[in-house]
């Protein structure tokens, strides 16, 4: 289970200016839940990812993942935690295996149960045409493919997944949110954050809404509909962000 | 120990792997080195050989007025030539060197008064070797007269030289050459330290920053203190191994200095015997007068010497690489502190009066210079060393403890 309460984050941006980027937020995930984490660019969506995986410390509030708090524990939730950043920040140099082989090590994995990992992840994500090359012009669904490897390396309980379909094929996406839905039937948390809102809709089980660093709506795609009184998500979306103004320009 | 090897490994690998920066390393070490080195003292070393194996040709404007002059010129592989005009034939490039003989010469000669001959040249002209040659055989032939003039008079040598003044040096060979070296030896150690170690300490932390590479690496349980550990240990290898390298292509240069030096020197020799003797181009290696295993001793000494202030440069590096937003901002910052780094350096020149007492050997750089300097020298003072290694361990350790806290820091850590 991942549990957020009353988390705030603020950046001092100037000598005595503070931005609070996450503003009290809090929200559950249970085991064997999908929660898709929607919110305009800048809304503070990137800042709970990284609380979660506790490179950064909250200013007030707290969250637990699979039991342990993320200031009194954050080795243990590191441990317990496959995260895919928004960017993959891949090493040129090295192949697909290679950074699977390193990020194992990082997780304390060796030897043959590793290398075993390392193929069957290969394996899973299709990507044994290019694990023993160099990730140097490697286009972004192949680099969205090794981060998303790298991050399930230690088979990690729960999974934070920032825009994991973003720019990969139909294929590749499919096999992205396949994992997505095993995820959930070996019962861990997953937590996507994503701008595809017809992709939240399909995928996620319960939908937090977060604009300008605050919880907006926490609640299934069907609720915030009729919360709403909308007929998709998209128009959901915009109207508990009060911008329904916002127009498609076809 | 396995995840410090592991990060050390991926460092050095993706330094190896950097094709384009490998090869220009090789380029630079193997090829551009040797000829910056070799190819203009090879120059300057053709054209003096050329310069005195040719048959050198002087214009002469009044030769028939010192025909014994010409003759002692042609003994000594000069020709002279009859020739008049002569600053216009050197104005012209026509020749580098002429004579002018003043009608009176030999008369002056005979009565024993001073005669004058004129040695016309062009001052602009770099390299006059034959006006040289010229100087030194009139030199040779003003000093054979003089010889006659005293013989003629009954009188010695010491007629000229009322007071003779010797000098003595009391510092040893040894000592004077350390003095030298110890200057130019730290010099080199910490400006290679600072350039070979600055791109990898900078790639390893700042560039990550910039290429996003960290941050999944932050997201795994890898402990920092070991994760900035094995990056000082990176730049450290990177540094040792670009120096052994360039230790290698410096070996290399110099082997093909002397080769080229001594295809010089032999062509001379056997070209022109009459020159007179020719001493090498190069300096001779210092002659110790110490014990061997004494000598092997200081040299081990000398070699771990600078090894603390490699070690601080390092830690320095990676400290001011983890602060920076970016590796624009880490060249930015490194580059005063490697000037500053060098102004101490440059400091020891001026230290001949300076006599250190123990805590001078505290000071970074200047603490490794005094310690090289007494080494080079022969000297070997276990306090100062001692201090030396110790102070620069501490503050290698305080600032590599300051770049480890850094790196906790996530105002830091996410600075970009």
């Amino acid at each position: 289970m991942i549990e957020v309460e009353n988390l705030t984050k603020q950046f001092r941006v100037k000598r005595f200016k503070k931005i609070t980027a996450v503003d009290d937020v809090s929200f559950k995930v249970n085991d064997g839940e999908v929660v898709g984490l929607l919110g305009p660019n800048g809304a503070g969506k990137t800042t709970i990812m990284r609380l979660l995986a506790t490179v950064l410390t909250p200013t007030h509030g707290t969250a637990r993942v699979g039991g342990f708090d993320v200031r009194a524990h954050p080795n243990d939730v590191r441990g317990i935690l496959g995260i895919l950043p928004e960017y993959w920040g891949l090493y040129e140099r090295f192949t697909p295996r290679e950074h699977l082989r390193m990020f194992g090590t990082f997780y304390d994995m060796d030897g043959v149960s590793l290398e075993k990992r390392i193929d069957k992840l290969i394996a899973m994500l299709d990507m044994s045409e290019y694990a023993d090359r160099e990730c140097t012009r490697f286009s972004k669904g192949m680099s969205q493919k090794v981060a998303l490897a790298r991050a399930l390396i230690h088979n990690p309980q729960h999974l934070l997944l920032d825009e994991p379909t973003s720019g990969l094929d139909v294929m590749s996406a499919r096999q992205v949110r396949q994992l997505i839905t095993r995820s959930r039937a070996e019962a861990r948390c997953v937590i996507v954050s994503t701008h595809i809102l017809s992709e939240a809709e399909r995928l996620c089980d319960r939908l937090v809404l977060i604009d300008a660093g605050k919880l907006v709506a926490d609640g299934t795609p069907a609720e915030l509909m009729q919360r709403t009184g909308k007929q998709n998500v998209e128009e959901a979306f915009l109207a508990l962000l009060g911008r329904e103004d916002v127009e498609v320009v076809a | 120990m396995r995840v410090i090897w592991v990060i050390l490994r991926k460092e050095l690998l993706d330094i190896v792997r950097n094709r384009r920066r490998m090869i220009m390393m090789a380029i630079f070490a193997f090829l551009v080195m040797p000829v910056i080195a070799v190819a203009p003292a090879a120059m300057v070393m053709t054209l003096t050989g050329k310069q005195a194996i040719a048959d050198v040709t002087v214009p002469v404007q009044g030769m028939e007025y010192a025909p014994e002059l010409m003759a002692y010129l042609k003994e000594q592989g000069i020709q002279v030539e009859s020739a008049k005009g002569i600053e216009e034939l050197i104005r012209s490039k026509q020749f580098s060197v002429g004579l002018i003989v003043p009608s009176d010469y030999a008369e002056k000669i005979k009565s024993g008064e001073s005669a004058q001959v004129i040695l016309v040249k062009d001052s602009s002209k770099q390299l006059d070797l034959i006006g040289a040659r010229l100087t030194i055989e009139l030199e040779k032939y003003n000093q054979s007269l003089l010889d006659e003039r005293l013989q003629k008079n009954n009188l010695s040598q010491d007629f000229l030289e009322p007071l003779h003044v010797e000098t003595r040096n009391t510092a040893s060979e040894a000592e004077t050459a350390g003095s030298m070296l110890s200057l130019l030896i730290p010099g080199f150690l910490i400006g290679f330290a600072m350039s070979a170690g600055m791109p990898v300490a900078v790639a390893a932390v700042a560039g990550e920053k910039s290429k996003l590479t960290l941050e999944p690496v932050l997201f795994t349980t890898v402990n920092r203190s070991k994760l900035v550990f094995a990056k000082l240990l990176a730049v450290l290898v990177n540094i040792v191994l670009t120096l052994s390298a360039n230790i290698l292509a410096l070996g290399f240069t110099l082997l093909v200095f002397v080769l080229v030096m001594l295809s010089v020197m032999s062509t001379r020799l056997s070209a022109a015997p009459a020159s007179g003797p020719i001493s090498m181009p190069f300096p001779m290696p210092m002659d110790y007068t110490l014990t061997p295993v004494m000598l092997i001793f200081l040299l081990l000494l000398l070699l771990l010497s600078p090894v603390p202030i490699l070690i601080l440069s390092a830690s320095l590096q990676l400290m001011v690489s983890t602060w920076a937003r970016n590796e624009e901002e880490a060249f930015t910052l490194l580059a005063p502190m490697s000037a500053l780094s060098l102004f101490v350096v440059f400091a020891g020149f001026f230290m001949d009066e300076f006599i250190p007492s123990l805590w001078h050997y505290s000071i970074p750089i200047f603490g490794t210079i005094l310690s090289m300097r007494d080494l080079l020298s022969g000297h070997l003072y276990a306090g100062s060393l001692f201090v030396m290694f110790t102070s620069s361990l501490v503050y290698a350790a305080l600032i590599l403890a300051l770049a480890v806290w850094l790196f906790q820091r996530e105002e830091v850590v996410f600075r970009t």
